[in-house]
């Protein structure tokens, strides 16, 4: 059988990374990649890119961590090296901040992340309206930058990318022999998936260059991560709203509550506001199945529905869904030479 | 009653300062002046990195490290307030690297967060099995310098740009008690055996991903002579120069190599950060920091001389413990003199 011809549609942190995943283990295989948006313009770039995970309901813990575990270890090894600048991965230490006690004092990735330890009683004196507290070191993925080297890595591969809006994945049946479906937020209408649902968030991306710790509130909704040349502000978390625009009173607000954590934002310049919507689900999906329509079959893997979580477990993510393309080759193998018979 | 700080570096400054915080009240007719050669940013003090940070051990001075910490409390204290930002303050975390293990430092319980590292931690340095991990401050010395010099301003103090070539030349001004804060060169005004330059060099690079200071150690060379990064607001020093008895403010391209090639080792990454700058600066070191009175005699004149000197690379870090220890020693001074009326202490 020829190259196996593999599409993969998205063009975010999740489609880029599952495209080069492909490219590292089906080394045989021929990969494109079709989306209506790239970097600097997908929702991944609004995102702050910090390895904290967001906990899918419906995913087995097991899981989710090793999906976060294999995503730190890859991303841990760019920051050590030479590439780390050029890829926009670094370490970023700071606190996580509860007004009251939380449940679970330990979340399960507390032994992933570096120098996890309940913060000291003169640590938590910065923070007068929070009782308690964690302090760890994690790491950071920069966006653009990121996306961009990752870009540079399947490019060099011979990867080829299209801008193309993808409307029906039938569309790509004679082209291709497998089809990704990394179309994030844009799987609701692509695959018409109900339980896929857009959390709005809005950010405030800042310059505030004395900011070196990232601070977050443990309700999720507030938080200071310092990037590489901007701080990101955030933020909101707005079910089912599909607005893309700017809400000025949003941005007040967002100012206001990290201010009252970190005092100094109020000195911060170049305030740019960017929205994004987290494709949030229950679980993430990441599965294969067999399409059926008039006697033919097109083979899809899907990987979407990373909600608030994405840059936590891509790394975990593509190398599975890279796994599952690998089955549908040897699939698509065992069908061909049966062909033959 | 005339008061003449000599020196405006973070010593002279500081001192300066709170010494009309605490008796501008109580002593209206106290008139303070500041004599200087070189003042921000050309001061040593502009060239440091910033970082509050004291040496390993304190060499048994507890003076020393009350002073440390009275400095960070005080800073800790400024840093959620307006000014904060304009100080050129902000916390800093980082790492503490050794090659084998030493014991805690004096200063452990003054910094936040005090912790060993974890083995997982130490795989970000190779070459290193042992370390620390802490929050700490950064002073900028080029923000913190001038918003000294604007309190100081604002206050009446006068300033006068002149190098002074003698105690007194000052008392014979008419000046009471002179605060000697000449830091490298107060070899100058007074011989002082003990206090020998320790020249550091610092390359100043765009590495806005660093986000952590590193200090490696290297107990057998000494301080300051194992590779450092130091990230600050606009731009991230490197370093790792300790040279005892080099009075060169000259760069040398033989230390540019050693601290280039030695802190891209540490941090890989570096190899594609931007030069922008390039620093030599005399360390005022000396085995313990001088702070005493001394009366000065020549001829009638009997002059009161206050030193505050020999910080080598932590007077950032000890400033303002220092300042109020001088305002103390004034404050004996103008007791003795009968000056201050009204008998309580200033607020110490």
């Amino acid at each position: 059988m020829a190259a196996p011809k593999v599409a993969v549609i998205g063009a975010g942190v999740i489609g880029l990374s599952t495209a080069l995943c492909i490219v590292e283990t089906c080394p045989s295989s021929s990969v494109t990649i079709l989306s209506d948006q790239f970097s600097p313009n997908t929702m991944s770039d609004v995102a702050a890119g910090m390895l904290i995970p967001h906990t899918y309901p419906d995913t087995p813990i097991h899981v989710q961590k090793q999906w976060f575990k294999e995503t730190f270890t890859y991303l841990f090894a760019i920051s050590n090296s030479a590439e780390a600048s050029e890829a926009g991965i670094h370490l970023v230490s700071g606190w996580q901040v509860f007004k009251s006690t939380p449940k679970e004092e330990l979340p399960f990735w507390s032994d992933v992340v570096l120098g996890f330890r309940p913060m000291s009683k003169p640590e938590l004196q910065k923070f007068p309206r929070h009782r308690f507290g964690q302090a760890f070191t994690t790491l950071k993925c920069d966006c653009p930058p990121y996306l961009l080297w990752l870009e540079k890595r399947l490019k060099a591969t011979g990867v080829q990318m299209y801008n193309r809006k993808v409307a029906d994945l039938w569309e790509l049946q004679r082209e291709y022999d497998i089809v990704v479906n990394c179309a994030g937020i844009g799987a609701h209408q692509l695959v018409g998936d109900k339980k896929l649902f857009p959390v709005r968030g809005q950010v405030l991306q800042v310059h505030a260059p004395w900011v070196k710790n990232f601070i977050r509130d443990g309700d999720g909704l507030t938080y200071i991560y310092p990037g590489i040349h901007r701080v990101t502000l955030g933020g909101t978390r707005e079910k089912d709203s599909w607005s893309l625009s700017p809400d000025p009173g949003t941005t007040r607000d967002i100012f206001d509550r990290c201010c009252s954590l970190e005092a100094s934002l109020q000195e911060a310049q170049d305030i740019r506001v960017k929205v994004g919507l987290r494709p949030s689900r229950h679980r993430v999906r990441l599965q294969r199945e067999v399409l059926s329509q008039g006697g033919v079959k097109l083979l899809v893997v899907h990987n979407y529905g990373h909600g608030a979580g994405g840059f936590s477990v891509h790394r975990g993510t593509a190398k599975e869904a890279a796994r599952l393309v690998g089955e549908c080759i040897a699939a698509l193998r065992g069908s061909s030479s049966r062909a033959k018979l | 009653m005339r008061v003449a700080v000599i020196g405006a570096g973070v010593m002279g400054l500081s001192s300066a300062l709170c010494i009309h915080e605490q008796f501008q009240g109580l002593l209206p007719e106290l008139e303070l002046q500041l004599y200087a050669d070189r003042f921000t940013p050309h001061t040593t003090s502009d060239g440091a990195a910033g970082l509050w940070q004291p040496y390993l051990s304190d060499g048994g001075d507890i003076r020393e490290t009350l002073w440390n910490k009275e400095t960070f409390d005080h800073l800790l204290g400024h840093l959620q307030s307006p000014a904060a930002q304009e100080m050129g303050l902000f916390l800093l975390s980082g790492y503490n690297l050794f090659t084998e293990r030493v014991p805690d430092p004096p200063w452990k319980n003054i910094v936040l967060g005090f912790r060993n590292l974890t083995p997982k931690e130490l795989e970000l340095f190779p070459g290193y099995s042992y370390g620390w991990f802490n929050t700490a401050l950064m002073l900028e010395g080029r923000n913190y310098l001038p918003w000294l010099t604007t309190r100081l301003t604002q206050r009446g103090v006068k300033f006068f740009h002149k190098k002074v070539e003698s105690f007194q030349e000052v008392s014979m001004a008419g000046v009471d008690v002179v605060i000697n804060c000449t830091g490298m060169r107060s070899g100058a005004l007074q011989p002082d055996p003990e206090l020998q330059p320790g020249r550091g060099q610092i390359i100043k690079v765009q590495a806005p991903w660093v986000k952590h200071f590193i200090i490696t150690h290297d107990m057998k060379s000494g301080i300051y002579q194992s590779p450092y990064v130091i990230p600050g607001r606009e731009f991230t020093v490197l370093g790792g120069i300790y040279q005892h008895g080099n009075w060169s403010e000259e760069n040398s391209a033989q230390d540019h190599r050693t601290v280039w090639e030695s802190c891209c080792r540490l941090l890989p990454a570096l190899q594609t950060a931007k030069v922008v700058g390039e620093w030599t600066g005399l360390r005022p070191a000396r085995p313990q920091v001088r702070l005493e009175r001394e009366s000065v005699r020549q001829g009638n004149v009997q002059g009161e001389v206050i030193h505050n000197y020999g910080h080598g690379g932590f007077g950032i870090t000890i400033h303002w413990g220092c300042a109020m220890a001088t305002a103390r020693l004034l404050g004996s001074i103008l007791q003795e003199r009968r000056k201050v009326v009204s008998s309580p202490q200033p607020r110490l």
